[in-house]
Parts: C-alpha cells; structure tokens; sequence
C-alpha cells in the first residue's frame, strides 16, 4: 500500500522544475530562432546583391572613365578616412603624446577660409597645415595627410632585414627650434608588437635653423623573431606638435 | 535599477522625442484634416520602445543624447505611421484606450495621415548629416531602409496569411514573420543605429542582431499575451482584439497545432468569416481552448526563454562598457521581460 505523501519537499520541486526538459526547450528555440535568423540575413544580403547587380550597370561605368575615376577616387578617400581613424584610435592610447594630439585636434577645428569647399576634407587639413611654422616632407616614401606623413617601406621585409626611410624637415619660420625625437613600439594586429628599439632614427637630437633643410633617416631593423603582420609605429618631436609620422612596415616569411 | 525608475527613463526619452517630432510637424494648413491629426498617436503615449533604446545605446556606447535625437524622432514617426496604417489594416477600434484615427476619422484621412508621417520621418535623417557626417548619416539611412521594407514584408506575410486563412502554421513561421515584422523596428535598429551614433560608426552593427531579436519577440509575445488576460482599461486595446483580428500570434499557431480536430476547424471557421461577422462569444470561446491546451503559457514560457536569450547576448556585448544608467536601462529591460508576471 502506497502512503501518501504530505510534506512538499525541495526534491518535488525540482522535479516538478524539470531543469533538463526546461534547458532542452530553451535551447531549443533559442536555436530555432537563430536559424531563422541566420536565414533571414542571409536572403537579405542576397537580394540586395542582386539589386546591385540590376542596379548598377558594370559595362556603363567601365565606359566612363571619368566616373569610374570619380568613384575610385572617392573610395581612396574613404580609405584614407579609415586610416586615420585607426591611427586616431592608436594615438588615443598613447597617454605621453595625449596632449600633443589634442592639440592637434584642436588645430583640425578652426575655420579654413582658403578653402574652397569643393575639395574633400583632407585637403582642407592639408592647407592648415603647410600655416604650421615648421614643414615636413619625405624624401622616399609619399606623403599621407597634411598632418602626418606616411614613411613606408617600398617592399614587404623578412624578419633579420632593415630598411632605411628618409625624411626632410624644413624650418620656413623665423627663428631657429631644437627638437628631438621620440617613437613607439611597432604595433601590429593580433597584438603583435615589435620593440621601439627596432627603430633607430639619425639624427635623435637635431636643431632647425630658418629656412634649413634637414635630412633625417630612420633604420628599422626587423627582429629574426618578428611575426608576419602589418605593423605600424608612431614618431613625433619634442616641441613641435606639426611632426607627426607614421611608419608602415610588412613583415612576411617566406621560407 | 528598480521598474519605476526604468519606466521613467523610457518616458523622458519618449518625452523628448514627442518635442522633437513636433519640431518636424509643419505649421501650417490643412491642420485638421492632416498636420493636428499626425500628432495624435505620438501624444497618446506609448511606451517609448524604440526612442529609448536608440538613446539609451547611443549614450552607453560614448554618445550624447542630443546626437540621436533626430534618429529617434524618426523612429517614432515611422513606428506610429506603422500604427496608423495597421489600424487600418487590422481593422482596429481602439488604439492607447481611445479610438483608432480611423475610427475618430475615416480610413481615407488616416491611411493619408499614415503617409505623410513616413515623409516626415524622412527629414531628420537628412538633418543627421548635419549633425553626425555624411558618413554616419548614410549608415543611418542605410539602416532605416532596411527597418522599413522589413516591416513591410512581415506585414504583408502576415496579412497574406489572414487573406488565405493560412492555418497550418509552426513556431518557426511566427518567429520569421515577427523578425520581420517586429523585431527589426522595435529592437534590432533602435540598437544599431543608437551604437553607430555613439561611436561615430566604429561599431559592427551586426553584434546586435541576435540580442534585438530576442528581445523583439519575448516583447512581442509578451504584448500578445497581454492583449488576451489584460483588462481593456489597462491594456489600452479591446478584448480579445487579437482573436477577433485573426493575428496569427504565437498562442492561436500553438492552440491550432494541439486543438482537436473539430476545434480546429472551429477556429478556422471562425477565421475565414469577415471581422466584423466574427463574434466575441466565439473569441472568448477560442481564449477558452488556448488556455485549456495551455496556449498562453506556453507563450509566456516562450517569451522567458528568448528574454533569457536576450540577456546573455546582453552581456556579451555590454559586459566591456562602463557602468552607467543608459547600460542599466537596457539590460533592465530584459530583466523585466524574464521577471514579469502580467
């Protein structure tokens, strides 16, 4: 004879809970949901493919030139764009340059009035900085936006191989400035990083006389340790917030 | 964070947005017949969904509340055309414990009232290059186009599926057609668009897909249930609105996949007849049979479990943020989504 049971205990409960059955359920829809999802964005970026595709008539744009030149063009610019937000992101990071950066910010907001407001941002940049008191140019690699030159190694590096970049610096204003250099570590992605001392810059100390054109070169050798990756460092200069390079360095392996 | 203090900070949201919509409002004529009547569902009073998630994102994610502001006017204009125009659609008779506009109207004045809001919905976003860059703007625009066709092709299902007196549906059919119709507008892009504006456009609006989504059908579901055991005064719509609609919610699929043959086609009986044939005898007698087979609670479980869903996407992308009251409104309403009780 079976006796009846009067107290309700934790072991009902839970057994009442059924957390198996209730986690199976969960997952269950939770998955479900997912699927349809997945599904949704999925058939979502296929129609707007084909749209494009119906859209945009390749053959035309390749016939015209002029607007194909027009829209690399402006996807150049984007790039350029997404550059320096991630150089900006970089930089944030940096807290002994942060005040040299707000200043530089702070430059970047002022009212441009030879502008003539048809050309694209950057070049607006560009022309508030050749006011600066002090120029700088490369003399081996292109220059990146007004504010902030781009020294890039010509050719992919293996890891034990250096490569010697050049730049220029010309005082334009009137009285005679001492600088001296500082520089980063070079920061890859995946939190690759080669030590600052792979970056060896001649003159370190230099002073600018008015209307002097100063060679600098900068050697970086790359550690026979080094990842491949793409890496980047961060060069500015003692009292002079306008020097502002940025090396570009791939490191590749081949063997 | 306590309920009352989240549901404040959803209405000073919603308070600033209903300003902001008026800012777009024309003064000019024909007032009556247009411009007075654009304002009305705004003013009503919601719960102010989308605008505070929008902003609420926007500020947890480094933004400031004045920088999504015009997103969020946009937002509530086109969640209110939408309004105005399912009214119309669904045959509705009262909206926010008052008549439909196009009860209060008629349906030629409402659908066109319906229409202008949605071109009024327009001009913020042409405003926002103003305020946050071409960039950011386009991404903006992108997004609101999305929100949009998505919300139209969720509701085209769903009245494709009334016309046809579709009645062989599953879960997973309703979990599509309210992605589509709901979660994309309520939840997913209110996200998106509010982290892409406090971010200046460096986020992936992407992470927020699978958290909006969740959290847009718990809310969904839970909005449903309440239509059918909320007291009309409380709930703000009629009775058993929903069963009457013949709205293909998640507990008439489920009472149509357990019910009896014979009360299956009572059901679909009573869904192929005109609305207004459709008698509230007849839908109090299908809430009957959704709660003998358990159709509600099933919902109401349902609902926990992508809440809980939700939560955990939550925190794998907040977890990372400051702390802040922005952050806590968000995951509070979650939190309330998984404890509420009706």
């Amino acid at each position: 004879m079976s006796q009846k049971k009067t107290k309700y205990t934790a072991e009902d409960f839970l057994n009442g809970m059924k957390p198996d059955a209730m986690f199976s359920d969960a997952q269950n829809l939770i998955s479900s949901a997912v699927n349809v999802l997945e599904e949704e964005i999925a058939a979502g970026i296929l129609a707007a493919k084909n749209i494009e595709k119906d859209v945009i008539d390749v053959d035309d744009i390749r016939s015209d030139p002029n607007d194909l030149f027009n829209r690399i063009r402006r996807d150049t610019h984007e790039a350029v764009d997404l550059f320096l937000d991630a150089f900006t992101a970089i930089s944030k990071q940096m807290n002994d340059l942060a005040a040299l950066n707000k200043t530089a910010e702070a430059g970047a907001n002022g009212k441009d009035t030879s502008h003539n407001g048809a050309a694209p941002r950057r070049d607006a940049e560009q022309t508030r900085t050749a006011e600066s008191t002090r120029r700088s140019k490369t003399t081996q690699n292109e220059t990146g936006d007004g504010g902030v030159i781009l020294l890039k190694s010509g050719r992919p590096l293996e890891p034990g191989e250096s490569v010697d970049l050049q730049f220029s610096l010309l005082e334009d204003g009137e009285t005679a400035g001492k600088i001296a250099f500082r520089k980063t570590n070079l920061i890859g992605v995946d939190d690759l990083v080669i030590h600052s001392r792979a970056i060896k810059i001649t003159p370190q100390k230099l002073t600018l006389q008015p209307n002097v054109e100063e060679h600098v070169s900068v050697r970086v050798n790359i550690p026979k340790n080094a990842a491949a990756g793409h890496y980047n460092a961060f060069i500015t200069a003692t009292s002079e917030q306008n020097i502002r390079i940025v090396l570009d360095i791939e490191v590749v392996k081949t063997a | 964070m306590n309920e009352d203090l989240m549901k404040t900070m959803l209405a000073a949201y919603g308070a600033a947005t209903l300003n902001g919509i008026k800012d777009f409002i024309p003064d000019k004529e024909p007032r009556t017949y247009l411009y007075d009547l654009v304002a009305e569902y705004p003013e009503r009073g919601g719960k102010g969904f989308r605008p505070g998630l929008c902003i609420a994102a926007c500020k947890a994610f480094g933004g400031v509340q004045s920088d999504a502001m015009n997103s969020a006017v946009c937002l509530e204009l086109l969640h209110n055309a939408f309004l105005v125009h399912d009214d119309v659609e669904d045959e509705s008779l009262i909206r926010r414990n008052r008549p439909t506009l196009h009860e209060a109207n008629n349906r030629a004045i409402a659908i066109n009232v319906g229409d202008a809001m949605q071109v009024l919905a327009m001009y913020p976003l042409h405003m926002n290059r103003d305020r946050l860059g071409d960039r950011v703007a386009s991404a903006i625009y992108l997004e609101v186009r999305h929100l949009a066709i998505e919300s139209a092709e969720g509701q085209a299902i769903e009245l494709g599926w009334r016309r046809d007196n579709v009645c062989d549906l599953r879960e997973t059919d309703y979990l599509h057609m309210i992605l589509k119709k709901t979660c994309w507008y309520t939840c997913i892009h209110p996200l998106r668009i509010g982290a892409i504006i406090g971010t200046r456009g460096r986020v992936n609006p992407e992470i927020f897909d699978r958290f909006g989504y969740f959290m847009g059908t718990a809310f969904q579901i839970q909005d449903d249930v309440l239509n059918l055991i909320a007291e009309q005064d409380a709930y703000g719509k009629e009775i058993c609105g929903d069963i009457i609609e013949g709205k293909r919610t998640l507990m008439l699929i489920h009472l149509l996949q357990h019910g009896s043959a014979e009360e299956h086609s009572f059901v679909k009986n009573f869904l192929s007849l005109p609305i207004n044939k459709r008698s509230l005898d007849d839908a109090r007698a299908i809430l009957a049979l959704m709660n003998t087979y358990g159709s509600i609670a099933h919902a109401k479980k349902t609902a926990q479990y992508l809440a809980g869903g939700a939560l955990k996407e939550f925190y794998s992308i907040f977890a990372r943020l400051p702390a802040g009251d922005d952050k806590t409104l968000i995951e509070n309403i979650v939190l309330y989504m998984i404890n509420r009780t009706y």
